[in-house]
């Protein structure tokens, strides 16, 4: 990593505005994918399991963004959500019912 | 996975808070001022409409029935529905409307769509009242989740961020709160603070539980719009995938069939009336209206009035060809756990089943949530400004949310009566004057948020307080008094007929009215002491009179252009 790129990431403006990032956009993308593998997992019919999934999504996206922020490196902060969001993905392609799209 | 101790938890929460509470604190006032204002809905469009005629107990609800179906008879021969409301529960008026097809516009490729039409009628002949016409209270309650001058999707996704970070707001303030309880004894905060911070937990700590329920029902309201990703991925893209879910999920009655273009002659809607008040009893009828009128296949549809529990009364369906009755509904079924929550939550958030003093209740619960932002933000600058006294320098950024809470918290109160100035004095046959009382609050909201930095170089920010809260007083104490120059429906009447709607409005703007000048009186005590440590002491030497100053003039002169956040 070059040094000029090392210097911006260590500003604390860009630590707050990845963080709060990570939060928002990152949190949104895995709360989405885990209610969506909860929908899936779900035993019932599928349309009360959606209904579960997004009843349930808000506290899920609350419960990332607590975490978001409790955790003090950013970059186990971003790693994690990564690969979270990464599995989380195969995972729900690999579940999703055929002819969808 | 988390190497951090307990107290860098609690100072990341505190961090969180702070930031997510200040982020959206404006938005979040608009919505719970007029979300607050939103249970009143009703109550407020009936004193914006001031030619509303007065509710007479001593017409029955079949002989109202005669009239408003001779006046539909007359207006909307054609319409293929009739809708009328009753003077009963929180309806006011008897009312009627229809639909007509109508080229609404050009972009819709001149396809006809349904433009519907209302009145209100007097109860004693029938005919139309010229009613004056309002944005209401329906106007303040839409703005608390689609906002205004904005398109209502976008409205919607930004109202839901906001909620969101209500949520995380709640969520981290319990967290920081348990630890404050446990360190009561070694924890001291500054004086000046201490006092905005237990006003700050007592409006957040006591309605906890609706403050809880108002943000998650909330949205969920809003999830079809902003959570679609869980029901695209079940049901598939686009607008048919999603009525299929939408049918999977919401229980539809059998008897709403649909036209099937055979002409038949219907039965009048006085007609089902016996057999109505043979089972609800007298005047509990809260709507009636008639579909698919003209065909084989029309029906009529009855609304008891009140509720039971959370849910709307019952319901009557009846065939409107040969008056048969179809369908008597008790309550709504739910297709599953999950929809049974959302459905509670979504009633509980409207609390369209409580009574006067519920309601009330609900009413309060809502201005404390805004007073609960409103003293977050309050404390947010007080803190800063305690650490700037000491330091003798206040940054732009204070400075800027300093001015920015006085026009936020007091100039919202103070549009919103601008609001009600304005139903009362535009002219009732003025263009669009319903677009201009609205946009009356935003221009006077505007001057207050524009007026702290105007006066800026000769007020400080606690005369800047006194001034708005002063402008509040008056606006909100002289309400009743322009309603007695411009109508009848004022105190001196609406008291002695009891009409205790009408006259709780007007009571409730003098309670406001009592408020703001109190806080005003209190703002300019300390002002004054403010000063008074100002001028008996030597001004050049005294650090301490400097740092009570609220903005010395150096600060203040700063050019706005210069300040950042």
């Amino acid at each position: 990593m070059n040094k000029q790129l090392t210097d911006i990431m260590q500003k604390e403006s860009f630590v707050v505005l990845s963080r709060a990032l990570a939060a928002i956009i990152g949190g949104y993308v895995l709360t989405n994918l885990s209610a969506i593998l909860l929908s899936y997992l779900l035993p019932s019919q599928s349309s009360s399991n959606v209904m579960t999934g997004m009843v349930v999504s808000y506290a899920i996206y609350a419960g990332i963004v607590i975490w978001v922020y409790s955790v003090k490196s950013l970059q186990h902060v971003w790693r994690c959500l990564l690969i979270t969001i990464t599995i989380c993905a195969v995972i729900t392609t690999l579940l999703m019912p055929e002819g969808i799209f | 996975m988390n190497t951090n101790t307990q107290g860098n938890f609690r100072q990341s929460m505190k961090w969180l808070h702070t930031w997510a509470g200040i982020a959206v604190a404006i938005i979040l006032y608009f919505m719970f001022v007029t979300g607050s204002a939103g249970y009143f809905n009703d109550e407020i469009t009936y004193w914006m409409q001031p030619e509303t005629p007065t509710v007479n107990n001593g017409i029955d609800q079949q002989s109202m029935m005669v009239l408003a179906e001779k006046r539909l008879a007359k207006v909307a021969p054609n319409a293929t529905q009739w809708w009328v409301n009753f003077p009963i529960g929180r309806e006011y008026a008897l009312s009627i409307w229809w639909p007509e097809k109508t080229k609404i516009d050009a972009d819709n490729d001149g396809k006809m769509d349904d433009e519907w039409h209302d009145e209100v009628l007097d109860l004693r002949t029938g005919e139309p009242i010229a009613v004056r016409k309002t944005g209401g209270g329906n106007t303040l309650y839409y703005m608390h989740y689609a906002l205004h001058y904005i398109p209502s999707v976008l409205g919607y996704w930004l109202t839901s961020l906001c909620a969101m970070f209500m949520l995380i707001g709640l969520i981290t303030g319990i967290v920081i709160h348990k630890q404050i309880f446990k360190d009561f004894f070694t924890f001291r905060a500054g004086k000046k603070q201490h006092s905005w911070r237990d006003m700050h937990n007592v409006l957040s700590v006591l309605p906890l539980p609706f403050h809880i329920m108002i943000t998650y029902s909330g949205l969920l309201f809003l999830m079809f719009t902003t959570m679609p990703g869980v029901l695209t991925a079940s049901y598939g893209p686009g607008e048919e995938n999603r009525d299929r879910f939408y049918d999977a999920i919401y229980i539809q009655d059998a008897v709403h069939k649909d036209t099937v273009g055979i002409a038949a002659n219907n039965i009048s809607l006085s007609s089902v009336f016996p057999d109505v008040e043979q089972r609800w009893g007298k005047g509990q009828v809260s709507y009636i209206g008639i579909e698919n009128r003209g065909d084989i296949n029309a029906h009529i549809e009855l609304g008891e009035v009140g509720y039971d529990g959370l849910e709307s009364g019952r319901s009557l369906t009846y065939n409107a060809v040969n008056g048969d009755l179809q369908h008597a509904s008790h309550g709504s079924k739910s297709s599953s756990a999950a929809m049974t929550f959302y459905n509670i939550m979504t009633m509980l958030h409207e609390g369209s089943f409580s009574g006067p003093l519920l309601r009330w209740l609900y009413f309060i619960s809502g201005l404390m949530g805004a007073g609960m932002i409103a003293t977050g933000m309050i404390l947010w600058a007080s803190k800063r400004r305690e650490r700037a006294d000491k330091k003798g320098f206040a940054s732009n950024g204070l400075i800027l949310i300093e001015r920015l809470n006085v026009g936020t918290i007091v100039g919202l109160l103070i549009g919103i009566a601008t609001y009600f100035w304005a139903n009362r004095l535009l002219p009732v046959n003025f263009a669009e004057r319903e677009n201009w009382e609205i946009h009356s609050l935003f221009i006077s909201w505007a001057a207050t948020l524009a007026y702290p930095y105007m006066v800026a170089h000769k007020r400080s920010i606690n005369k800047i307080w006194v001034d708005q809260l002063t402008i509040a007083a008056v606006l909100y104490g002289l309400l009743p008094v322009l309603n007695f120059l411009t109508t009848n429906v004022h105190l001196g009447n609406t008291l002695l007929s009891g009409n205790w709607v009408l006259a709780g409005f007007d009571l409730t703007m003098l309670v406001f009215s009592v408020c703001f000048a109190f806080s005003a009186y209190r703002m300019l005590a300390k002002e004054k002491k403010v000063m008074a440590t100002l001028n008996t002491s030597n001004v050049k030497n005294s650090k301490m009179a400097r740092n009570n100053t609220i903005t010395t003039d150096k600060q203040v002169i700063l050019p706005i252009e210069k300040v950042e956040l």
